[in-house]
């Protein structure tokens, strides 16, 4: 651009603009276009894939960000639009009782009571986004609960934090479940950089008194803390800088309880906001442009009247500031009364409603924007596991792999020879293995390798149980966490990424969706929506009623990834005796004979109905298994008939079962269907030896119904006694 | 704004005034150099930032990465935005009319666009670069992959293998 007059040699104008630039424009449009610009080009593809850049783009906007919700009986959980983090923060090892205590830049902070001695505790520094925790050492108050807070900044070290553990003077002896309310005497300050606690006398000068629920900031190497005493208390990460900045003059109504103000960091400018001194039913944002100096200006002043559409709210009491937008002039608030979420754009004074926040309600709030820095992670590992955190990370990871066993990148290995070698190694290798090259990482990282790495293999993978016991509720779990390295994986019994919902039933799964049922929670128990899930990609889907919503039938999913990857099909059985018709009496298997099926299609998004088409009738229980194969759902019946349909509810076709001793007395199963290397799998007792063996036949021929025997096994070696009763022993 | 917050904003809306007459020179990568109020210059961070060091006042600020087509544009917007009120509900309307005017003209000549974008950016004009990321933004809302090669320019480059990989990250894509 030296010569503005004559452009004819200027490359195309779009090229001129840096990633930095790129990422400023996409942070402005709408997360699906910003999906469709991946397609744009190779670079552009990189700009939107790149972790630094993810902060900045709308997906992980505030908009779509966590909420965490903190609340005082030791419960955690976050909602927001489809993420991720669980009530238990899945990832974490067993413990008693967890709090959150601060969040900072995407690193949580936790207190985590020892199992081994519920007096004392330990801190935990854990980062959702990548899985990663770590325990700190002791600091000395490991009986005593304290006011803790986080400070990490990524900008300057994506691998190191700090703890600030302020040490009080209590004025009740209780103060164990309680806010915590006292002077601040000291200060522990731990490091990882270092690994130790320094211990740091009040260096204010003057009483400094705060609550554990009142919001604190990090920013420029400095914890900022909201105070009773009209003051921003400021400390350093060393203990040796302290600073106090006077508040901005607010109105604070001691009757209420009402927060002294809320502090966060915006366009690198430390914000304060409260209700406005002059004006009880305004807030004001005042920003303290000049750091060093304890000038506010005041930024902004809106009326509640305009916020939420009335005058008597009471800041902190009513409503709560949860964030604000790091880069744009945009506060975040929730507004208790109404239990909603919303976020209001200080520029055009619009107010957006953003999600409703159900029934848990609480009074501390925690902005989350998760961190993807695998740098973080990575030095956890290393600095867990090996030490190695002085060495550069690339050399000490190739040096892991090699002592591994694992061939050093090599450009002759195809990445499907990559994923094949590093399929074979455990999971918690592989997990270290990402730090080894950017190719690797790739490689490991790509969601077409997910199935095909250990993680994804049975080993980790995830069993469903269909609790019966009280009919309604579906409990997902990990089995065999033990497998893949001892780390539970992240789907946790509510599928915590979902929509709130009265209940939640699992009613199949296939090929990596979940088609769920949640009841509605404005109408318990008598309707219910049916939802689609992937919980690796924690997308949902709801489908529009099937015009059966008040009551349950089977249903079953058909997705196909090898066909479609983002449509699937949903087939709901409908009964032809609808005797539980009272929805309390039917907590029992559903065990019908049915006459017609609706179907829907993601892809038109309605729901058809067909009669059957099979030619007799079909009785299926829903903890029967069904399998979806060649665009067909195959279902184990109790006519002795593998019953097929099509999507489309074209065609139909029942496939005789290979001839198997079914006893009624034991109420087993009729078998049980599986896709295996592309072809129908069936397994089933032996019709000629009852309690004694297993046998798999295969239709080799998928149009025939020429069932193969392709495996027997004794219950003998199977399970080391032989009387076993299949689908009732096991 | 300055109602609300008392003395400490009086006394900058002083100074902002009296200095408001000093008058800056700002040269473009030609050697064209452009007389506007420090207001004005104002709008710009980097200005700013060097004006208060004491910097080269007089002599004025070279502009090495700025041309003087793109530098004309920019002070128009800095001129309108520094030297004019913003208080009442009126004198913010006529500056909202001017910024969405003044966006429309650019964002007829999208290669000169992006220059004032990057001017923007490398002169920390805030609102300015706000407005023309916004504009570009804009241009890809609700456009297909191919629609956006097309208004930026760009080669398509993916492989048939890319694209599938994208497919699978993203349902939206």
């Amino acid at each position: 651009m030296a010569d503005g007059d004559s452009r004819g040699w200027i490359p195309p104008a779009a090229e001129n603009l840096t990633d930095d630039l790129l990422v400023e424009i996409l942070s402005r449009v709408p997360y699906k276009s910003l999906c469709r610009s991946k397609r744009v080009c190779t670079r552009w593809r990189r700009v939107i894939s790149d972790p630094d850049h993810r902060r900045l783009l709308p997906r992980y906007h505030l908009h779509d960000a966590v909420v965490g919700f903190f609340d005082h009986r030791s419960f955690i959980s976050f909602s927001g639009r489809g993420r991720f983090v669980g009530p238990s923060l899945p990832f974490l090892p067993d413990c008693g009782d967890l709090r959150l205590l601060d969040i900072c830049n995407g690193l949580l902070l936790c207190r985590r009571r020892r199992l081994s001695d519920p007096r004392r505790f330990d801190y935990l520094a854990a980062n959702p986004a990548t899985e990663q925790w770590i325990v700190l050492p002791e600091s000395g108050w490991t009986h005593k609960e304290q006011i803790a807070r986080l400070g990490f900044d990524p900008a300057v070290s994506s691998s190191h934090f700090h703890v600030f553990e302020f040490e009080l003077v209590e004025h009740s002896a209780m103060g164990m479940s309680g806010d915590h309310d006292g002077n601040v005497v000291a200060v522990e300050i731990y490091s990882s950089e270092t690994g130790v606690w320094i211990h740091r006398n009040n260096g204010w000068g003057c009483i400094i008194r705060t609550l554990d629920i009142w919001r604190s900031v990090f920013f420029k190497g400095m914890l900022h803390l909201i105070t009773m005493d009209d003051v921003v208390a400021v400390v350093d990460v060393e203990g040796n800088s302290w600073r106090t900045i006077p508040m901005p003059e607010t109105f604070v109504d001691p009757y209420y309880g009402v927060d002294d103000g809320f502090i966060d960091v915006s366009q690198d400018c430390l914000c304060f906001v409260n209700t406005d001194r002059d004006d009880l039913y305004k807030l004001s944002v005042w920003v303290l442009e000049d750091y060093s100096s304890d000038q506010w200006t005041l930024k902004h002043t809106v009326s509640h009247l305009h916020l939420f559409g009335t005058d008597k709210q009471h800041f902190g009491y009513d409503y709560k500031v949860v964030s604000i937008h790091p880069k744009r002039n945009i506060i975040f608030l929730v507004s208790l009364n109404d239990g909603i979420f919303i976020s209001y754009e200080m520029d055009s004074r619009e107010v957006h409603y953003i999600c409703e926040l159900g029934d848990i309600l609480t009074r501390h709030y925690l902005p989350y924007v998760p961190l993807y820095s695998e740098s973080l992670a990575n030095k956890f590992i290393l600095d867990i596991a090996y030490s190695l955190m002085r060495k550069p990370m690339a050399d000490a990871a190739s040096k892991e792999a090699r002592r591994e066993g694992i061939p050093p990148p090599d450009d002759n290995l195809t990445d499907d020879l990559l994923v094949e070698v590093l399929s074979r190694v455990p999971y918690k290798t592989l997990c270290r293995l990402k730090c080894v090259c950017w190719r690797w990482r790739r490689v490991i990282s790509h969601p077409d390798s997910d199935h095909r790495l250990p993680r994804y293999h049975l080993h980790g993978a995830i069993a469903g149980f269909f609790d019966h016991y009280d009919g309604r509720f579906a409990d997902v779990s990990t089995a065999a966490g033990a497998g893949a390295g001892g780390r539970p994986l992240f789907l946790d019994p509510s599928l915590h990424f979902l929509p709130r919902c009265r209940a939640l039933d699992l009613l199949d799964s296939c090929n990596g969706l979940l088609l769920c049922r949640c009841w509605r929670i404005s109408d318990y128990r008598r309707r219910f929506d049916y939802l689609v899930v992937n919980h690796a990609t924690r997308q949902w889907v709801v489908l529009p009623e099937s015009a059966r919503s008040d009551k349950r039938q089977i249903a079953y999913l058909g997705f196909d990834p090898a066909v479609s990857s983002s449509h699937f099909h949903v087939f709901e059985l409908v009964e032809k005796n609808p005797a539980n018709a009272d929805g309390e009496a039917d907590d029992g298997e559903l065990d019908a004979t049915i006459n017609a099926l609706e179907i829907y299609s993601s892809e038109t998004g309605v729901w058809s109905h067909m009669d059957i088409g099979w030619g007799h009738q079909i009785g299926v229980l829903d903890d029967w298994r069904s399998v979806f194969f060649n665009g067909m759902l195959h279902l184990i019946t109790m006519g002795y008939v593998v019953a097929v349909v099509d999507v489309e509810g074209n065609s139909w076709r029942t496939i005789p079962m290979p001839q198997t001793l079914d006893d009624p007395d034991c109420n087993v199963d009729d078998g049980f269907v599986d896709l295996s290397q592309g072809r129908l799998y069936f397994v089933n007792t032996d019709r000629y030896d009852l309690y004694n063996s297993l046998s798999v036949w295969v239709l080799q021929d998928y149009r025939s119904d020429q069932w193969t025997l392709k495996h027997t096994v004794s219950h003998l070696h199977l399970f080391g006694r032989r009387r076993k009763d299949f689908g009732h022993d096991y | 704004m300055a109602t609300g917050s008392g003395a400490a904003a009086a006394a900058a809306d002083a100074e902002e005034k009296e200095s408001g007459s000093r008058m800056i020179t700002l040269t473009s990568n030609e050697g064209k150099a452009f007389v506007v109020t420090e207001a004005s210059a104002r709008q710009s961070a980097t200005i700013r930032s060097m004006v208060d060091d004491g910097g080269c006042v007089d002599k004025g600020f070279p502009l090495p990465n700025v041309d003087s087509k793109t530098l004309a544009r920019v002070i128009q917007y800095c001129d309108e935005h520094g030297n004019k009120e913003a208080h009442t509900v009126d004198e913010r309307a006529a500056l909202a009319k001017f910024d969405k005017d003044f966006i429309a003209e650019l964002d007829a000549d999208k290669a000169f666009l992006y220059d004032v974008t990057m001017a923007a950016n490398y002169l920390h004009i805030q609102g300015l670069f706000a407005l023309t990321t916004q504009c570009i933004a804009d241009t890809i809302k609700g456009k297909t992959p191919e629609e956006i090669r097309t208004a930026f320019g760009i080669e398509y480059d993916l492989t048939a293998q890319d694209e599938e990989e994208i497919k699978e990250e993203d349902t939206h894509a």
